[in-house]
Formats: C-alpha cells, structure tokens, sequence
C-alpha cells in the first residue's frame, strides 16, 4: 500500500485529504462547556429521578401495597384466599351485567337521554320544545297550525 | 410480586424504598467508591446502593455529553439527553446482565436515544454550540492547517466550528454516530460496533461514505 501511494499521485492525493479532513474533525474535541458546567449535573439526575417517581399514578401505589401487604410472611396463607376472592367477585360482575339485565336498563336510558341528543344537536337542525314530550294533554302535530281543506275522495260529477 | 416487577419495570425500587436485608452503604463502612471498577459499582448499585451509581454518572457523563453533542450540535437538547440517558440506565440497572460492559451499554442507550431524537426533529435544527477551549490556538493540526496552502487560507475558527457542525448535520443519523465515535471521539471499530449494534464491516463503509460526503461538503478547508 505504502508503495503504491508513493507511485499513484491520484491515490497520494486521496490519502492526503483523508487525514486533513480526520485532523479537522479531531478540532471539534475543543467544543466543550466550561467545567463548572458538570457541577449541577448529579444534583439535576437526582431532581430528574424524583419528579419520575412522582410520575407513578394512585393506582400503582394501591396495587404496591396491596402486594406488599399480600408479601409479607405472615400473609402467605391469605394470599391465595385473596386471589380467589377477586376471581369470584369477577365471575359475579360478570353475571349481573348479561344481556337482559343490560336491556332492562335501556329504556330508563333513552327517556333521559333523549333531551341531551335534542339539545345537542341543536345548531343543525329545527327541534321541537322538549317540555311536548311530558305535555298530557293529547297531541299535537305541526300540521295542525296549517289551514288547509281535507282532500275529498268522492268521485266528481261529469259534465257533458 | 407485582409490586417488585412494577419496581422493577420503573426502576424505581432502590430509590423508593431500602430493604431492611440492603447491606449498608459503602460510605458508611469507609469505603472509596471512585476507585472501584465499573462493574463492582454496577453491581452495588443494583443492590440499592445509589451512591455508587453517581459514582457511575460522575464517571461517564462528560464523554457521554460529548457524544451526544458532536451529533446534534445544540448544548440544551445534549444535556436533555444525557440526562435521560442516564436516567434510563438506572431504570433498566435490574436488567442489566453484564454480558458487555457498562461503558458499551450506556453508549449505547445515549447513541440510540440520540439518533431517534434526531430524526424527530429533522428540518429544524438549531445550533447552540459550545465554545471553543482556548487551547486550540497551540493545536498542532490548526496551524498546520492554517499554514498549509489550502484554498482558504485565512480559517476564522468561529466559521470553521460553524462549517464543521453544519457538516455534521448534513449526514444521516447513523453516518454522524459513527464519525462522531471514530474521528471525534476516537473509539474502534470493535466498540462502535457493540454500541450501534451492527457489524465492523458496516462500521468501516459507513465511515467510509461518510468521510466522502464530508470530503465535499468541506472541500474549501482541505
């Protein structure tokens, strides 16, 4: 290799750029903070690694401790009484939500909702008052207010 | 059970809480954690010892700030990153198996982080550059690159920092990792190779393509 660099000057001049460009890069090592920079730096990672344990949300701090509770020695016998409770209180949520007891609960569901869907889409469309719905009296429809004359469906006399 | 893999997923075990069964910390018994090896503080540290994990921080945080800032040439978002780096080295300490050393392992959790920080903020960069040490002056490669003939004869070190980092950027994420380890930093193949998760050869031809592109983007000062 050392040979042909001394006979190929294409190479030579190659290899001579590849260095300079190498020594030039290697000047970056002097882009550095002052040192007192780093002084802070532990104390920030201790700050940064608190405010991460302040991080953790309620339900994981219920769940550690029930664990640690159900953890401890002297509660080994209950730990899997425990787990088997939970299971059964699951199969029993499961039970009372089946389809009928879901159905039963719609009606209830949609009297009241349906002055929250009349109010919502109220920018969109023409809505009749909501109080109508809860009027006693017998009803009443839109086309009352038109005067207008029944259609007769009696055949009309010919006249010749 | 869950409490500890929670623990565990967080990392968070040692600094929440000490366990009774925690031998006590190396201070307390007189000893000087600064001359320990990396993996003796590794291991003290996935004891609950945080002390020694400073240690650990104190240790890498300058080499890992440099890295971190060749590649994205801004002070702030370095300092983020480092941060985090170690934060999330002392996160995953439980994981940690020693099968490469600590040096390699937090290498490569800054480099990764980094390089995916990068590509998040392509299009916008903003440089916030460090000041030059004032013992470049006496750098034997700035005079003679200042006496050599090149076409820009009269280098303003200010401009040339700025070329420099404007270079950098114009390569791709993992081109930049690897100039900045090998011609910036000075680390070998074998360790880019561990900290990038690629192969040697890979390493080299990345170097390679990258130097080319340099070669072009800064021809006027060589």
């Amino acid at each position: 290799m050392h040979q042909h660099l001394a006979d190929c000057t294409d190479c030579r001049v190659l290899e001579q750029r590849a260095g300079r460009l190498q020594r030039l890069l290697a000047l970056k090592r002097y882009e550095r903070p002052t040192p007192e920079y780093f002084d802070n730096f532990l104390s920030e990672f201790h700050g940064r690694i608190q405010a991460e344990a302040r991080k953790i949300s309620w339900w994981e701090r219920v769940l550690g401790r029930v664990d640690d509770f159900l953890a401890a020695e002297s509660m080994r016998v209950w730990r899997y009484s425990f787990t088997s409770a939970l299971g059964v209180a699951a199969v029993v949520g499961l039970t009372h939500s089946t389809p009928q007891t879901i159905a039963a609960s719609l009606p209830n569901l949609s009297s009241t909702a349906s002055a929250d869907y009349l109010s919502a889409s109220a920018g969109s469309v023409v809505l009749v008052p909501a109080q109508a719905h809860t009027d006693s009296s017998t009803p009443g429809y839109v086309l009352d207010h038109i005067p207008v004359t029944p259609a007769s469906y009696d055949v009309p006399s010919v006249h010749f | 059970m869950i409490a500890s893999k929670l623990k565990e997923k967080l990392g968070l075990g040692s600094i929440l809480t000490r366990s009774t069964s925690t031998p006590a910390p190396a201070a307390e018994r007189g000893i000087d954690l600064r001359h320990e090896e990396d993996e003796a503080l590794v291991h003290r540290s996935q004891k609950g010892e945080s002390a020694a994990f400073d240690i650990l921080v104190e240790r890498y945080k300058e080499r890992l700030y440099a890295t971190v800032y060749h590649m994205t040439s801004n002070h702030e978002d370095a300092n983020d990153l480092v941060q985090e780096t170690f934060i999330k080295a002392y996160k995953s300490l439980q994981s940690f198996r020693g099968q490469s050393s600590f040096y390699t392992w937090v290498y490569r959790i800054a480099v990764n982080r980094t390089i995916n920080f990068v590509k998040r903020r392509k299009n916008r960069n903003q440089y916030s550059l460090d000041d030059l040490d004032s013992s470049i002056q006496s750098d034997p490669d700035l005079v003679e690159m200042q006496s050599h003939s090149t076409p820009r004869r009269e280098v303003g070190l200010n401009e040339l920092q700025e070329k420099l980092n404007e270079a950098l950027q114009k390569l791709s994420e993992s081109h930049r990792a690897v100039v900045t380890l090998h011609d910036i930093q000075g680390m070998t193949h074998a360790d880019i190779a561990k900290v990038v998760g690629c192969s040697e050869g890979t390493v080299r031809s990345r170097l390679f393509y990258a130097r080319q592109q340099l070669q072009g983007l800064l021809s006027e000062y060589l």
